[in-house]
């Protein structure tokens, strides 16, 4: 059997009908047996030395009635086959309504191949929409954490997300990540950033935490690139937010290299044909260390990573990707003045083809609620507080046309209650979408959520920006503006969506606080910002 | 960033100190404003080597049609017990996809001597034909054995043995060099390990691979002057030191090269200056002296071309 159908085999549950026609009471019996209460401490909490779930547990990409349960064997992370044999490895996995795994509903069996680093993607399906589930993985006798996840409801009138962006493992630690995970949320968006592909100081940056020799070089292959993600995967509040809810990821630039776009490399010192062997790694590495079905696995350089989640009726989420099929930046990149060539209608952020989709599906759905989850900042931002406007290349500003084609599509469409949510500039922002971003007159028809990043940047300045409801003098659609390090998070109704910016004073060491910074709520039919709950 | 990538490396005050009117108070340096979307301070790319996948030349084994087969692009590495590990030895090592298809492929990389490779496999994506490079690097402790050993490159059976003889400091041929691999220290270096003082001293006079290990950058930018010291095996008697600064067509010598600097040795436990070299706009200088018996030299940086860092790709000490 090839690769390819082998897998395609593994990724769906149609094994589990084997088990439990022939084996599955025995297996149910031994699986069970073994661990009577998997959430007492005194449970196998005694992890052995070669523990190889120290890579944690991961659902996403929830449905009515399945989700993707992930999970990667490795006893040793740092290593680039996780310090596993080069050989299959059995993978047993089940799911239950209760943490206690009283009430099973589902189960199977996989392998794990070090073709694809030991990652195991289980797409369990047959489950009921809208509800809470319990998930585990065993291989040989060791078992794995059990996550949370929960799968898409039919009908809801209420949504709990949060939205994350901008992880640089040496820039800090992941205490917003673990603040995210307290809040069990529905669902956790990630709008990319996830990792950095550069070289890690021996001491680990600003965690003064050692790591080994192979971290100093830039990711390139897929060795390199797996044992970057095996070193951010080791980090217990980046497991915990995992373990906590399904998320539904996307990737930014840094997934791949800084800046990237499209077939262009950065720097222009890699040629095309190198760099689309560097991109084939990253998006592989990607696939395998995120809760992604087997359409989101890349064919060499390219991967299908733009899709659509229905939440009832209550709200759909556009996930796209902003960086594979964009246009090349303008004028050097970086923050320009003047630069027409910005204005031109030929350039793309998201390809022909994803924006057609973009649109087709925006003007299909019936949600209250249309949002696009994606990469960078969509409102106009200029730079400079003095005349001419200065616009950074790699945002939409330097892709106008293209945003314009977004903004009239919405407006045709009679598009319902646009809400796009945002990373990459390690700022919360939030601001009104306006039909015309030179004229504060100009109809608001949406509104941008700009999350800041997880650590990236480190501890930030909590005295900077700009106070909630506040007016930029330059970029008047902005009504607030922080940099400090946190996440956000909404909780949707029909009548409204309600924005928490939930920040943490420093990442430089552990445990720190959170506190809500901002909060805006938006009323149904009444797109703009509005402070307060 | 695009074409910053490089620049960005030799300008790094400019590339953090940038804040937009949204965070109108948020102008210090070290607060990127909202475009700047790098995390900036700890992993930028001031001092990111390129990628290290690359087409170079290889050599492998002439079979293996319609295989996926390991390559080397040298014939025998030489690693020297106790150097320096910021400026392990090199290798290219890589895999040439001989198939009609694009194929994912895994190289297992074996040593059987007294070092261990940087890395014991390498896995990538290889459209049809393609042949990848990836750098391998081998460091020898003081204490290693000097012998012939060998490197063993491996993919899905096809093999390729590569030589590698292990040398001890003081049997290097340095081909009059009395600085070669000698102990390099600095004022001050990036953090990074991309530009280490020993990188002045690997026998590489070239500018080629700058930022990746082939140079020393001071990390101090715009504050002279920096020092740049080699201790010699012992008192040799010197007459001549040359200095290699960054030279490229990009980064020319004479806009980003070294301007000014004293060359001092020490004799008798002292600093002397035997050599001054003022404004100078070419890549390499030779200082030729009244001969002195000296057991270190020291490069006294006191101005650059560029205004802002030390650049130094080689420094050489002869009799």
């Amino acid at each position: 059997m090839d690769d390819d159908r082998r897998l395609s085999r593994h990724l769906t549950d149609s094994s589990r009908r084997g088990f439990l026609g022939v084996t599955g009471a025995a297996f149910t019996l031994a699986f069970g047996a073994r661990l009577a209460d998997p959430w007492t401490p005194s449970a196998p909490a005694a992890r052995s030395a070669d523990y190889p779930f120290q890579l944690g547990v991961a659902s996403g990409d929830p449905l009515t009635d399945s989700v993707v349960l992930w999970t990667r064997l490795a006893a040793k992370p740092l290593e680039p086959l996780g310090g596993m044999p080069y050989a299959r490895q059995r993978v047993d996995w089940e799911v239950a309504e209760d943490e206690r795994f009283t009430r099973r509903v589902r189960q199977g069996s996989t392998w794990a191949t070090p073709e694809y680093g030991h990652s195991v993607h289980v797409e369990a399906r047959g489950l009921r929409p809208g509800r809470e589930y319990f998930y585990r993985f065993r291989t040989g006798r060791e078992i794995s954490p059990v996550g949370r996840t929960k799968t898409a409801p039919e009908h809801t009138g209420l949504l709990k997300l949060a939205f994350a962006s901008c992880a640089s493992w040496p820039d800090g630690f992941y205490t917003a990540y673990r603040h995210l995970a307290e809040e069990n949320p529905d669902v956790v968006f990630h709008l990319g950033d996830y990792l950095y592909e550069y070289g890690i100081l021996a001491d680990g940056g600003r965690r003064k935490t050692p790591v080994p020799d192979q971290f100093r070089v830039q990711c390139d292959t897929l060795d390199r690139y797996r044992i970057q993600y095996g070193l951010y995967k080791s980090d217990p509040d980046l497991q915990a937010a995992h373990q906590a809810a399904p998320w539904i990821v996307t990737w930014d630039d840094h997934e791949v290299l800084d800046n990237y776009a499209a077939e262009v490399g950065p720097g222009g010192n890699v040629s095309e044909q190198d760099f689309l062997v560097i991109r084939a790694n990253a998006y592989r590495a990607f696939w395998e260390n995120q809760p992604l079905r087997l359409p989101q696995r890349p064919q060499g350089p390219e991967a299908r990573l733009y899709r659509r989640f229905r939440f009832g009726g209550l709200a759909e989420f556009n996930v796209l990707d902003g960086r594979q099929y964009r246009s090349d930046q303008l004028c050097g990149d970086g923050q320009q003045v003047g630069c027409d060539e910005r204005l031109d209608p030929s350039r793309t952020m998201l390809g022909d083809e994803q924006e057609r989709w973009l649109l087709d599906g925006l003007g299909r759905s019936r949600a209250t609620w249309n949002v696009l989850a994606q990469q960078v900042a969509i409102s106009q931002l200029d730079f400079d507080p003095a005349a001419p406007q200065r616009l950074s290349m790699d945002l939409w500003d330097g892709y106008k046309a293209a945003r314009d084609r977004i903004f009239t599509g919405i407006v045709d469409r009679k598009v319902r209650n646009p809400v796009v949510l945002t990373g990459d500039i390690h700022y919360n922002l939030a601001g009104e979408l306006k039909a015309d971003f030179d004229d504060p007159d100009s109809a608001t028809i949406g509104i941008e959520l700009v999350g800041t990043s997880i650590s990236s940047g480190g501890n930030g300045n909590p005295a900077t920006g700009l106070p909630p409801g506040g007016r930029d003098a330059v970029n008047p659609h902005i009504r607030f503006s922080s940099y400090t390090r946190g996440y956000v998070s909404c909780e949707v109704t029909p009548q409204q969506w309600r924005t928490d910016f939930r920040v943490v004073p420093y990442v430089d060491r552990p445990g720190a606080p959170v506190e809500t910074k901002a909060t805006f709520t938006t009323l149904d039919g009444h797109p703009g910002l509005n402070t307060g709950a | 960033m695009k074409s910053r990538r490089l620049t960005l490396a030799l300008a790094a005050v400019a590339a953090v100190a940038v804040a937009g009117p949204v965070v109108a108070t948020a102008q210090s340096g070290e607060d990127p404003g909202p475009a700047v979307r790098t995390p900036a301070q700890a992993v930028g790319p001031i001092d990111q080597p390129e990628p290290a996948v690359k087409i170079g030349p290889a050599h492998g084994r002439g079979n293996g049609k319609q295989k996926v087969v390991p390559v080397a692009d040298t014939e025998r590495i030489q690693v020297v017990a106790g150097g320096d590990p910021g400026c392990p030895a090199a290798v290219q090592v890589g895999m040439r996809n001989q198939t009609k298809k694009d194929v994912y492929s895994d190289m297992t990389v074996e040593f059987d001597g007294p070092l261990t490779p940087s890395r014991p496999m390498l896995s990538s994506y290889l459209p049809a034909g393609y042949e990848l490079g990836a750098k391998l690097l081998l460091t020898a402790p003081q204490q290693a054995t000097p012998g012939d050993y060998s490197l063993k490159l491996d993919v899905a059976g096809e093999d390729l043995t590569v030589p590698v003889s292990v040398v001890a400091l003081d049997d290097i041929e340095n081909g009059g060099n009395l600085a070669l691999r000698r102990p390099a220290t600095a004022s001050s270096t990036v953090l990074s390990g991309n530009y280490p003082a020993c990188g002045a001293v690997d026998g590489d006079s070239t500018s080629d691979g700058w930022a990746g290990g082939n140079g020393w950058n001071d990390g101090t930018s715009r504050v002279w002057p920096d020092t740049f010291d080699v201790t010699l095996d012992g008192p040799h008697q010197l007459s001549r030191v040359d200095l290699y600064t960054l030279d490229t067509e990009r980064y020319p010598a004479a806009k980003y090269g070294l301007r000014d600097w004293d060359v001092q040795v020490r004799a008798g436990g002292q600093w002397q200056t035997v050599a001054q070299v003022r404004g100078n706009v070419a890549g390499l200088v030779s200082s030729r002296f009244t001969p002195v018996t000296a057991d270190a030299i020291r490069i006294l940086t006191l101005g650059s071309n560029s205004g802002d860092y030390s650049r130094i790709i080689e420094v050489e000490a002869y009799e």
